[in-house]
């Protein structure tokens, strides 16, 4: 009895999240057995109740559908500033049509969102700028599913500590995430319309990176020598060989390690030393 | 009852990032703000600044505890735990409901059988939740569009058995109570009858409407007259602690909100 229940409520959790494996089932319940192995009392269950309160569970299958549409505009609000309502709401149907009746929803909106953006972005008739604004979304949503879970950073909680330059190295923030974009024309809408720039030179570069604490997305722009001084920075096993192109004394150095630390940008590690 | 709360009764809502402005600048109408228990550490710092104004209540949308077979995550326990610590909340809930299975995540609230056994298996789930703290724990019913297969007793009979076996408080949804009344067409004042009423210790109200044929718990609109009637009937029954009013979407006037919030504290009042 407890193998049957769950299996009941493992198939009826499938169909009320996937509409059209739902109407597939309605047409020909022998799927059942195919996708669900079910025993000849799981496969009359379900069928019966199917044949009794399959309009509501279609109906429900349907809100569900609706929510997850539009939990889905709340996390791709650029591309809806972009492309209208109406030809997402089209290529949400195309997507949700193409979705393989085997596989699990997408487990968040945000998660949902990513699957979305790289379909629309294969598949469907973008203009060039839709299309890099949908990339400059997917990139900023997939920063934000970032997991850190398995990721140590050294809390620190001593920046005259930081002066033992030998002892610590810098790491990036594992969620960092860049955005180039080769295409003038979403570089300009990126900086004019997302950002709100008045004015920007050619040639900046955006990142994204998750903050471990607050779980929220920044953005950082970065010019081409900024990014090449954080690159250095990380690249060398401990400070103390960070040169920061010999240019700058130890204050200075110490104040941008505490400001991209402070910023979340790096981490710092104490160096772990061989005996 | 064994659920002894030093608190009058209170008017709160539910915390969204979409209003959070405006819910910060009229602080001071609200006895509670009601969280998310999941995301709580993404709400840090409003936390801290709520924390200062009004009281919190801690409200869970994925333990899944009707899931049949499935023991309750130590992730899930974990951070709950931290959640109430951060919080200090008065009290925590969680849905009667299906939210994920065999790695399925809903990302919906599904019915579960009405069958005995699984008051067993829920029950048990809500002793280990218990475990972790002495802060109350309130169970609450959930919007259900269609029924799950072999229910075998009545919801009202169902939930009582599980609060009483498992010695928790109730979180009474009246509107899902309303939208279900309406859907599967029964007496929401005779099922409220049934329950064992001194465990209701909050109450949830919300707007609903018709989609698709159907009565749907939106959280998008004012709180239906049916709904506050249901309220007034239940108050005269059973003292609560609180009121909590869902909203989901940015309310288009706050006022809207502000004006329910009276409605709630008036219907108190008199009593």
């Amino acid at each position: 009895m407890q193998r049957s229940t769950k299996k009941i409520q493992y198939i009826l959790a499938r169909l009320t999240t996937n509409h059209k494996l739902l109407s597939d089932i309605q047409r020909k319940p022998d799927l059942l057995n195919f996708l669900f192995e079910t025993s000849s009392y799981e496969h009359n269950l379900i069928k019966e109740h199917l044949d009794l309160h399959g309009h509501l569970i279609s109906k429900t299958a349907e809100l569900f559908e609706e929510k997850r549409w539009m939990d889905l505009l709340l996390t791709i609000k650029h591309t809806t500033n972009i492309v209208s309502q109406n030809k997402l709401k089209l290529m949400w149907r195309d997507y949700l049509d193409c979705y393989d009746v085997s596989q699990h929803i997408p487990s968040s909106s945000v998660n949902e969102s990513i699957e979305f953006l790289r379909f629309i972005i294969k598949h469907s008739s973008l203009s060039k700028l839709q299309q890099g604004i949908a990339e400059y979304e997917l990139k900023r949503n997939i920063t934000l599913t970032f997991n850190f879970d398995n990721q140590e950073s050294f809390i620190l909680d001593d920046f005259e500590s930081l002066k033992e330059y030998q002892f610590y190295k810098a790491q990036i923030n594992p969620s960092f995430i860049m955005f180039q974009s080769l295409d003038k024309e979403v570089y300009d809408h990126v900086f004019s319309y997302i950002l709100k720039k008045d004015k920007f030179p050619d040639g900046l570069i955006i990142c994204f990176y998750k903050n471990q604490h607050t779980f929220k997305v920044h953005r950082i722009i970065l010019s081409k020598k900024s990014h090449e001084d954080i690159v250095e920075l990380v690249s060398e096993a401990t400070l103390k060989n960070y040169s920061y192109n010999n240019q700058v004394d130890n204050n200075a150095k110490n104040n941008l390690l505490i400001n991209l630390y402070n910023a979340n940008v790096i981490f710092i590690d104490r160096v772990k030393y061989d005996d | 009852m064994m659920i002894n709360l030093n608190k009058p009764i209170g008017v709160g809502i539910n915390y969204r990032d979409e209003f959070s402005g405006q819910l910060l600048g009229n602080i001071e109408i609200f006895d509670f703000i009601e969280m998310n228990t999941e995301s709580f550490h993404k709400n840090s710092i409003i936390i801290d600044k709520l924390l200062n104004y009004t009281d919190i209540l801690l409200h869970g949308l994925t333990l899944s505890i009707g899931t049949y077979g499935e023991e309750i995550p130590k992730l899930y326990l974990d951070n709950l735990s931290k959640a109430i610590i951060k919080t200090n909340c008065c009290w925590f809930s969680e849905h009667i409901a299906i939210t994920k299975i065999n790695g399925l995540e809903l990302r919906a609230l599904m019915p579960v059988e009405l069958i005995d056994y699984n008051i067993y298996e829920i029950a048990s789930k809500i002793k280990e939740i218990k475990s972790l703290t002495t802060k109350p724990f309130l169970l609450e019913n959930i919007a259900y569009y269609y029924p799950m297969p072999n229910n075998t007793i009545p919801e009202y009979e169902f939930i009582s058995k599980i609060v009483n076996v498992a010695d928790c408080g109730l979180l009474l949804d009246i509107n899902n109570l309303y939208v279900n009344s309406i859907n599967h067409k029964y007496d929401p004042y005779k099922f409220i009858d049934c329950l064992p009423l001194d465990r209701v210790i909050e109450v949830h109200v919300a707007g609903c409407d018709y989609i698709n044929g159907l009565m749907v718990d939106t959280h998008a609109s004012r709180v239906k007259d049916e709904v506050i009637s249901l309220f007034k009937y239940l108050f005269k029954k059973t003292p609560l602690k609180s009121v909590i009013i869902e909203r989901d979407d940015r309310p288009k006037d706050f006022q809207e909100i502000i004006d329910e919030v009276n409605i709630f504290r008036k219907i108190i009042k008199d009593g």
